[in-house]
């Protein structure tokens, strides 16, 4: 069965977590890094994303450290998590391919340039 | 920590309470150290947009911790059972009408001869009873989608044994009341329990037969009244029928002795709307049986809203009891481990 696509920032939380194991702040950084600042996910909703993913067995806790008496837990990348993140990564680059081919034939119809 | 970022801390633990339980004591602590290290220095008050998503995030959450939304937790199981129980009651009305009617004709004559109309109801119970025989078939069979697909082609044959007999018997959907509602409360069971185990690994060979014989024995013996007016008592205390009824709903009961209490609540739960429109039902057939009045678009609108009504207010209280009592059994058990909130 095919896998719905996923939302852009269970993608992104997945992509973050593709580099190396992080917390839930570094993963908002990374993720506000990633897209030049055009998503900064908030706390509600990078949770939502994690723990969903959690209980899809797409991450897991790495593991946990106090600093400055807060609790940081740290998750990584699960080999379901790769599969899923890899497929879904083949599924946009495929959709992104054909929506350029089709931008670059219809430049060309009208006359203009491509860029 | 300053007294500013410890106001906006008791605001962040307390919007954190929107969460389910488990939930909070699994990222609650983690979440406050990622909601104190966003805030702008000198915050006192979480920002709209983030008291906003923490709110949305937590009521999703919560909808998603529902008992309802979750697999491996009785419901499908328990979907399985009613949806049995409530296919073998369907089978089973227009059965015993078939049962009391050929004995009716065979002794009578057709009461519809009048009408033009020789065998018409017999032919429209017959009908009933053998769409809904297939569905149990299928179901004991295992074929589960099959069951599915039957069970949407019995709901259409009611609605038709509505139709035809429409204008002249206008008041044959409140008849037909009960057998409506327990008919399109069994299709949504057949389809979520397309994918669980088949009733009769649920139940076990043994468990599925008694339910299916406990429910067509109570269903003969509770409209035993037709013909016999009369019936003896045991004891001076119930009606012979009344005792077969009692005998055979033990029997029912008996039958899910081998499934988790969780799973037999929750077969409670999805049982009470059938049980209410059979109770609507009953109480709104003594309303209608009286004839001064003519029926207006008004008294049929009330009626079909009480219809309607009552099973969706039973099954929406029997939630709310099995929510109250489930959470407050996991209170109990957490205190017991001492491990307590």
């Amino acid at each position: 069965m095919t896998e719905p696509p996923l939302r852009e920032p269970t993608f992104l939380v997945l992509t973050a977590l593709a580099a190396e194991p992080q917390h839930g702040y570094a993963v908002l950084e990374d993720v506000a890094r990633m897209t030049d600042g055009r998503v900064r996910l908030r706390a509600g909703t990078l949770y939502a994303a994690l723990d969903r993913l959690r209980v899809d067995g797409l991450i897991e806790v790495d593991r946990e450290e106090v600093v400055q008496s807060r609790l940081r837990r740290y998750y990584r990348l699960t080999g379901v998590g790769e599969r899923r993140l890899a497929e879904e990564t083949v599924r946009l680059r495929s959709q992104a391919t054909i929506a350029e081919r089709r931008l670059r034939s219809r430049q060309t119809e009208i006359g203009g340039a491509p860029a | 920590m300053t007294d500013r970022a410890s106001v906006l801390e008791g605001w962040y633990r307390r919007l954190l309470r929107v969460y389910p339980a488990e939930h909070r004591r699994f990222y609650g602590p983690e979440m406050v150290g990622v909601l104190m290290h966003q805030a702008e220095p000198g915050r006192r008050f979480p920002s709209f947009a983030e008291t906003a998503d923490l709110l949305r995030a937590g009521l999703a959450a919560r909808l998603r911790s529902m008992p309802v939304r979750q697999r491996g937790t009785g419901w499908r199981d328990a979907a399985a059972v009613v949806a049995l129980l409530g296919a073998v009651v369907l089978l089973a009305v227009p059965a015993r009408s078939l049962v009391f009617g050929a004995r009716a004709h065979w002794q009578f004559g057709d009461p519809m001869h009048g009408f033009g109309l020789d065998g018409g109801l017999l032919l429209d119970v017959a009908v009933r009873a053998v769409a809904w025989l297939t569905v149990v078939v299928a179901l004991l069979a295992g074929a589960r989608r099959t069951a599915v697909v039957l069970g949407a082609g019995a709901v259409l044959v009611e609605l038709a044994a509505v139709a035809v007999w429409l204008p002249e018997q206008s008041l044959r959907p409140f008849w037909m009341s009960e057998v409506l509602t327990a008919a399109l409360i069994t299709v949504p069971l057949l389809f979520a329990a397309r994918r669980t185990r088949p009733v009769t690994a649920v139940l076990g060979r043994r468990g599925a037969a008694l339910a299916v014989t406990g429910v067509l024995v109570a269903v003969a013996a509770a409209g035993a009244d037709r013909w016999w007016i009369l019936p003896p008592q045991v004891l001076g205390l119930i009606t012979v029928p009344d005792a077969v009824v009692l005998v055979a709903v033990v029997l029912v009961l008996w039958s899910l002795r081998s499934l988790g209490r969780r799973t037999v609540e929750r077969v409670a739960v999805l049982l009470a709307p059938i049980a209410a429109a059979l109770v609507a039902h009953a109480l709104a057939e003594v309303e209608t049986m009286v004839p001064a009045e003519p029926i207006t678009p008004g008294a049929l609108l009330g009626l079909a809203s009480v219809l309607v009504g009552v099973p969706l207010a039973a099954f929406a209280v029997a939630l709310v009891v099995l929510h109250v009592t489930e959470s407050y059994t996991f209170v109990v058990a957490r205190r017991v481990d001492g491990n307590p909130e």
